[in-house]
């Protein structure tokens, strides 16, 4: 916070120019202030009565203004105007601080001076041209020399504003960003509970499948261990098997089988094999053939 | 397919000595139809007695009492344990005889409930995969929340640090426009007083 008192007394010193108190006494009598139009709080400090009543007072115009309010600038150094503003006059404007009613301000002073009338003479003999001018003009040159102030003390009171807003802005946005970690970690670790738990509902609901199953097994192994001491299954069936339709027709249009192939013979069935089977005996023109099956397994 | 609906799948052949005139196979015809398989089952998952379970598939009560447990607990009987298996078994079919109760319906009461077990263990894996898929569908759903929201908050975090980033570097050039300035107010001025009596003071170089 002392920073930031600092930098509030800097800027109001810019704008009172406080800080002018010490240096030399100068041939000029600057009151900036003076010049301006009615002043405005300073950081939301409210400007005293005198010097509201002194703002009042005072012209637009005319720097030479004595009275309490005397020191102050308007309070519009920076308030809507960014820090990279493309024009300097933009500040001045928002500051209030306009060129003398006779025109002559430090800007025009500063084209005279570069007038190529005069590019190559010297310092001096600038000077006393555009004095002389001005002179010819009836215009004082403490006139362009307060202006060039006004602009300055804005300039400087810009700068000051600007360097509060950053340090304003910085902590602000630290916190905000502080802020926005910290809900979006609640949020993920709200969400990531719900995460695990709908993990362990899973896992536990599979665990308790196993061990179902686990007591299923046990239970009908239970139950066969004692139903085969009284039971045995029936064995199983043999039933006749149609065989494919080229294979039927091979015996009668082929050369004979045993011929081809020595190793497979085609038998018919023997007496054991009719009463197992309880089928017709099978003829070289027949199709079928003793096969023994699985029956289908029982509907679960 | 379980131990015991392999064994009596194709009907079973009794093995042990019956009353005269008592069949001896068992069709697996018999051992069909009678109890209901329910698509999902309102016993627990983690359930103490397999009871619920054979109620809920409307498995009938063994008739007289003598089911497959009876013949369990018969067999098991601490009397029978020291005893060889021929005798435990004449002592079971002896009990069967004489509460009138054929094999056969110890037989099809076995199958009964085995039948009722695989048709509840098949309906609690069903909803154990239903309630598997459903969380998985939730945790990629809030891992998708998680993310979004996240993503926001870190963009605005990002965003701040980037205006804190783009006004310091906006003050720096201000700075450095003002010196510009200020040397040309300075100038200017200048030529009309003497160097110590200028009302603008030189700039400060940059810290």
């Amino acid at each position: 916070m002392s920073g930031l008192n600092d930098l509030v007394r800097k800027l109001k010193h810019a704008v009172t120019g406080a800080d002018e108190a010490p240096r030399p006494a100068k041939p000029f009598d600057w009151e900036p202030a003076a010049a301006m139009p009615a002043p405005a709080p300073i950081l939301k400090e409210a400007p005293s009565r005198e010097a509201r009543e002194a703002a009042a007072a005072a012209p637009a115009q005319g720097w030479k203004r004595g009275g309490a309010g005397a020191t102050e600038l308007p309070s519009v150094v920076g308030g809507s105007i960014p820090a990279d503003v493309a024009d300097f006059a933009t500040v001045y404007k928002g500051a209030a601080v306009h060129a003398p009613q006779h025109e002559y301000g430090v800007d025009r002073v500063a084209g005279m001076l570069e007038h190529k009338s005069l590019a190559g003479l010297d310092k001096s003999v600038k000077a006393s041209a555009v004095l002389a001018a001005l002179d010819a003009a009836g215009v004082s040159i403490k006139d362009v020399i307060h202006d060039g102030l006004l602009r300055y003390k804005a300039l400087v009171a810009f700068e000051a504003a600007k360097e509060l807003e950053l340090h304003q802005l910085r902590p602000r946005n630290e916190r905000r960003g502080e802020e926005l970690k910290a809900a979006s970690e609640g949020f993920r670790k709200k969400k990531q509970a719900e995460i695990d738990a709908l993990s362990r509902e899973s896992a536990a609901a599979q665990a308790s499948l196993t061990r179902l199953k686990t007591r299923q097994r046990a239970e009908e192994e239970r139950f066969h261990r004692t139903l085969t001491l009284f039971v045995e299954p029936l064995p199983a069936r043999v039933i006749p098997m149609p065989a494919k339709p080229a294979e039927a027709a091979a015996p009668a249009a082929q050369a004979p089988l045993p011929e081809a192939k020595p190793e497979l013979k085609l038998l018919a069935p023997s007496k054991a094999d009719e009463t197992l089977v309880n089928a017709p005996t099978p003829t070289p023109g027949d199709a079928t053939l003793p096969v023994a099956v699985k029956p289908e397994e029982p509907k679960s | 397919m379980s131990r015991v609906a392999d064994l009596l799948a194709r009907g079973v052949r009794i093995t042990v000595g019956l009353p005269a005139g008592t069949p001896a196979e068992i069709p697996a015809e018999f051992f069909e139809g009678e109890t209901r398989t329910p698509l999902r089952s309102e016993v627990p998952l983690e359930v103490d007695e397999f009871e619920p379970v054979y109620a809920e598939a409307d498995v009938p009560a063994p008739l007289r009492g003598y089911g497959i447990d009876k013949m369990v607990e018969i067999l098991e009987s601490k009397r029978l344990a020291a005893l060889p298996r021929e005798v435990r078994i004449a002592a079971v079919m002896a009990s069967l005889e004489a509460a009138g109760v054929p094999l056969q319906q110890v037989v099809k009461d076995a199958a009964l409930r085995e039948r009722a077990l695989s048709g509840f263990v098949a309906a609690k894996e069903r909803e154990v995969e239903a309630l598997c898929q459903r969380n998985e569908a939730r945790v990629a759903a809030l891992k998708e929340e998680i993310g979004s929201f996240v993503g926001d908050k870190n963009r605005e975090v990002d965003g701040l640090e980037h205006a804190s980033k783009v006004a310091s570097s906006a003050f720096a050039q201000l700075q450095l426009r003002k010196r510009h300035e200020e040397d040309r107010l300075r100038e200017v001025v200048g030529h009309f007083v003497a160097d110590a009596e200028n009302p603008i003071p030189r700039p400060k170089s940059p810290a």
